[in-house]
């Protein structure tokens, strides 16, 4: 669903990316895993469509469109999600008001009915449930006052209520004690199906423990240095990054 | 004299050829003697240094009949489970108005013998309301009631003719009474035309009076408001002022924290687009000890609009403890908007309490990704944000008034003038 072909991306004049080449086929988890500064959100902002980051050469292509012509609204209604590693808050904005024009807004572009104000409720409370969220957070402004773990619980709310058929995790699982990284976990895991794509970025093996991947890749420099299975991931947790980078 | 003062005197004539003669009372003929002294405010009167009237001055204004208007044609703008009173270009309409006072209440046709209302070249628009109006809305609350349902003033300009509305409202409270009052200014034409009205309002002690005004006046229009109250003791007084309508709209509150302990809360929003010109100008002033002023205003400018906020503080020497916070949020959403907010303190008293604050910006791009990254288009994001940005000054509002506003920021959101 996703080929990602010798990407190269500036943010600032900056190159981060270097030629970076992926693949995602449906029902695929891949892990992208690396030291900070290697690239791993900026590949996350790019694929979402975020302004200030430049594609200089490459290509993204998403279902075999090329996603990089699409503005980043329209990335969100052809099923691309984004789990923001630092979930924005937006005062004055309620988070059933603002998640049901997004549900909508995807609903209208893929030609199904818009949900009413009763139904919309009837799913929410249904998905805060699995996430053992509280329902007083449908009433509260966007992330505003939410705690790192509330946040980032919220993220996952969004992510099942959109329902993506492509999932970005970017460092979901930082901020989050071991009681949340379960719930968050237990939620990705449930949203796990053959016709949906994950790609987890982590600077951690931990969270591989709670949703196991099918492939691992390790990001340095802007590109994919080495790329494995799950046993990767506990090869980098003892070795740690030093040495991949040189290697690529 | 000043050139203006020199063009005061035929606008004047015109203005009175155009509308429906006022018997003299001294107070009248003072207000004419005022006006005549100053004319309109030119922009060397500091208070009007942002604002210029000239184009006022050369309107042809004509007597002219009002086109029919019906209860449909108002129905956007009434507010629902409300005493109505309706003004048609300026003219009470008790066929059109809805209301029914008890209790000793007091409610309808206020017959304005005309009270001159302050002094100096800035108050001459006021005085020429003095000397002209021979029309606006009166509530009267006797002491100790609460008004059952908010009281609605609604003016609406017809248009098909230049036309003047010099209109004056009356609101008085007795002591511990409550009422809440919302003024709706409406416009049906798109031709040329001059609201201009002020409010005297009096809040006895340990009164209430919750004060709203929707200025959405048709895209031509030209527009001046005031409103003076006095709070007495323990009184309090809150204003909102939502205007988006307008070639042109000047906003006068003026508030006199006369009793000790007494309180006003302002807040408002300026939002304007394509080349509206929106003037808030307040003064609060404390006069008693013991008060608290509470003022929040925000202003969202797109296009080639402009939006002014001018807010006075003055705090006498003998107001001690007084508890004033003000502060002014601009948002410019287009490269040529402009917003300008000139807070003006003048502390007399040396224990108070007093903080201001102004700030202008973009919307956040953060945010703005944010909600794009959801599905929500950039449009729509834009307008959940200015929503968000103006939603915090009317909290607070009682739910029908609070309705009325917010349903006209949203229309104004979506792109309707």
């Amino acid at each position: 669903m996703l080929e990602i072909e010798n990407l190269h991306a500036s943010v600032d004049g900056k190159e981060i990316l270097r030629g970076l080449t992926l693949n995602v086929r449906a029902g695929e988890v891949h892990a992208i895993m690396g030291p900070n500064g290697s690239g791993k959100s900026t590949l996350s902002y790019v694929l979402a469509g975020r302004d200030g980051y430049e594609v200089t050469s490459g290509s993204v292509r998403y279902f075999g469109k090329d996603l990089l012509a699409l503005p980043a609204e329209e990335r969100a209604r052809e099923g691309i999600f984004l789990a923001f590693q630092y979930p924005v808050e937006i005062p004055g904005v309620a988070n059933a008001n603002f998640l049901k024009s997004a549900v909508n807004a995807v609903r209208r572009h893929q030609g199904v009915s818009e949900l009413d104000a009763m139904d919309f409720l009837k799913l929410a409370r249904a998905r805060m449930k699995l996430l053992q969220m509280d329902e007083k957070f449908l009433s509260r402004a966007v992330n505003v006052g939410f705690s790192g773990g509330e946040k980032k619980r919220n993220e996952m709310f969004q992510m099942a209520m959109l329902e993506p058929k492509l999932a970005l995790l970017d460092e979901t699982d930082s901020g989050l004690d071991i009681d949340a990284l379960r719930i968050v976990a237990d939620g990705v895991n449930a949203l796990r199906s053959p016709d949906r794509g994950i790609i987890m970025i982590t600077h951690y093996q931990r969270l591989l423990d709670y949703i196991v991947p099918d492939f691992v890749h390790v990001l340095a420099q802007g590109r994919i240095a080495k790329s494995g299975g799950k046993e990767l991931a506990l090869e980098l947790e003892k070795a740690g990054y030093a040495g991949i980078g040189e290697a690529a | 004299m000043s050139v203006t003062a020199l063009s005061a005197e035929p606008l004047l004539r015109r203005l009175e050829a155009a509308q429906a003669p006022a018997v003299d009372t001294p107070a009248r003929t003072r207000a004419r003697d005022l006006f005549l002294r100053y004319g309109l405010p030119h922009r060397k009167v500091e208070a009007w240094k942002y604002t210029d009237l000239k184009p006022v001055s050369e309107m042809p204004f004509v007597a002219a009949v009002s086109a029919p208007v019906t209860a449909a044609d108002l129905a956007p703008w009434r507010l629902a489970d409300a005493h109505v009173l309706v003004f048609i270009d300026g003219g009470f309409r008790a066929d059109l108005s809805e209301f029914n006072a008890t209790d000793g209440v007091s409610l309808g046709r206020a017959a304005p013998g005309a009270s001159v209302s302050g002094e100096a070249a800035a108050d001459a628009v006021a005085a020429l309301n003095g000397a002209l109006a021979t029309d606006g809305a009166l509530v009267r609350v006797p002491d100790g009631v609460s008004l059952d349902r908010p009281v609605q003033f609604l003016f609406v300009a017809t248009g098909g003719a230049v036309r003047s509305a010099q209109v004056r409202n009356r609101i008085d409270l007795g002591r511990g009474a409550s009422a809440s009052v919302v003024e709706t200014y409406a416009g049906l034409g798109t031709e040329p035309c001059w609201t201009n009205v002020v409010t005297d309002a009096v809040v006895a002690p340990g009164a209430a009076l919750d004060h709203a005004i929707l200025q959405s006046q048709g895209s031509a229009a030209w527009h001046t408001g005031r409103i003076s109250a006095r709070v007495d003791t323990a009184a309090r007084f809150s204003n909102c002022t939502v205007s988006l309508g307008a070639a042109t709209a000047r906003q006068d509150i003026l508030v006199q924290l006369a009793g000790v302990g007494a309180e006003c809360r302002l807040t408002g929003a300026n939002l304007g687009r394509g080349q509206q010109h929106l003037d808030y100008f307040s003064r609060i002033d404390h006069a008693a000890r013991e008060g608290r002023s509470v003022q929040d205003i925000r202003v969202a400018v797109d296009d080639r609009a402009m939006s002014i906020f001018q807010g006075c503080i003055a705090v006498a020497p003998d107001a001690q403890k007084t508890d004033a916070k003000q502060l002014c949020r601009n948002l410019l959403l287009g490269e040529r908007s402009i917003a300008f907010a000139k807070p003006e303190l003048e502390i007399l008293a040396d224990d108070v309490k007093c903080t201001h604050g102004a700030t202008t910006g973009d919307l956040g791009v953060e945010e703005l990704f944010y909600l794009r990254a959801r599905g929500i288009g950039a449009d729509e994001a834009r307008q959940m944000l200015v929503a968000a940005f103006v939603a915090d000054v009317l909290e607070g509002l009682e739910a029908p008034v609070r309705g009325h506003l917010e349903s006209a920021v949203s229309q104004w959101l979506r792109g309707a003038p």
